[in-house]
C-alpha cells in the first residue's frame, strides 16, 4: 500500500474502529528525500547544504471530496553538489516525529543543480484516499 | 480522463532573475527549459563553470566573479499521495491476468 506509513494506517484504523485517538501534535513536516520511502522503510533524507533535516513546516487544507493539499508553500536553494530528489515524507511534529505518509516526486529523480531552487507551490503535494 | 500522477506530468520552471516560466519533462536538466535574456544559451543553470562556459563561450558561470548573463532557475515539485500506487496497481494487473484468462476444459 503506497502512502501510508504502516504504524500510523494501523493507528487511523483504530482511531476509526476502537475509537482510540491517534498522538495530538503542532504540524506537519514535509522532507525531502534521495531514495523512496516505502510503508516500512523511511526513504534516505537529503543532506546537502541549503536543506535542514527534519523538514519544513507544511499546512494543509480542510479535507474535501475524501482529498486535500498543501496550502502552504516551501523552497529550499542547492548550495552544495547536485540533489537528486526522489521520495516526500510527511511527519509530524512530536517530540519524537512520527512519519504519516509518504511518495515520490512526479518525474523523479529531479535533478536540483546548486544554485538552483527547488520548490513546492501551494497544491502542489496533494493527498486523496480515493 | 487521466488521473493526475497516472501519467507523466512536466515540471514548471521559472527563472529566478526575470520570472520567465517554462515546462519540461527533462528531469535530469530542468533548467535548461528556460530560455530569456538573463540566460540566452539553454544550460544547467548550475555553478559548474566549466560547462556553463562551453555555452557562453567564457562569457558565465554563475559563481564566477564577473558572471554577467546566468540565473539560477526555481523549479517546482508536485506529488501525489494516493492508496494505491499506478505503478503497483499495473504490477498486479500483470500478476492476475494470466489466472483471469486461464479457460478450463470441462
Amino acid at each position: 500500500m503506497a502512502m501510508f506509513d504502516q504504524g500510523q494506517a494501523g493507528a487511523i484504523l483504530n482511531a476509526v474502529l476502537r475509537q482510540s485517538t491517534t498522538a495530538s501534535t503542532t504540524g506537519i513536516k514535509l522532507r525531502l528525500g534521495t531514495s523512496a520511502p516505502t510503508a516500512t522503510a523511511n526513504m534516505t533524507e537529503l543532506s546537502s547544504s541549503g536543506y535542514t533535516s527534519g523538514g519544513t513546516v507544511m499546512t494543509f487544507n480542510a479535507a474535501s471530496a475524501a482529498a486535500t493539499s498543501n496550502s502552504s508553500s516551501a523552497s529550499w536553494t542547492n548550495g552544495g553538489s547536485t540533489w537528486s530528489l526522489v521520495g516526500l515524507e510527511l511527519w509530524d511534529e512530536a517530540g519524537s516525529p512520527v512519519r504519516w505518509l509518504f511518495g515520490s516526486w512526479t518525474g523523479q529523480p529531479i535533478s536540483i543543480a546548486n544554485g538552483n531552487v527547488f520548490q513546492v507551490a501551494a497544491a502542489g503535494v496533494a493527498a486523496s484516499l480515493v | 480522463m487521466t488521473l493526475p500522477g497516472f501519467a507523466p506530468e512536466p515540471l514548471r520552471v521559472s527563472c529566478l532573475g526575470c520570472g520567465t516560466e517554462a515546462w519540461t519533462y527533462d528531469y535530469q536538466h530542468p533548467g535548461r527549459a528556460v530560455e530569456c535574456g538573463c540566460c540566452p544559451a539553454p544550460h544547467d543553470h548550475d555553478a559548474n563553470a566549466a560547462s556553463c562556459s562551453l555555452e557562453h563561450e567564457g562569457d558565465c558561470g554563475k559563481g564566477v566573479p564577473g558572471c554577467r548573463v546566468c540565473r539560477p532557475v526555481a523549479i517546482f515539485g508536485t506529488a501525489h499521495l494516493r492508496m494505491f500506487d499506478p505503478a503497483e496497481l499495473l504490477e498486479a494487473l500483470g500478476e492476475d491476468a494470466p489466472q483471469s484468462l486461464e479457460v478450463t476444459e470441462a
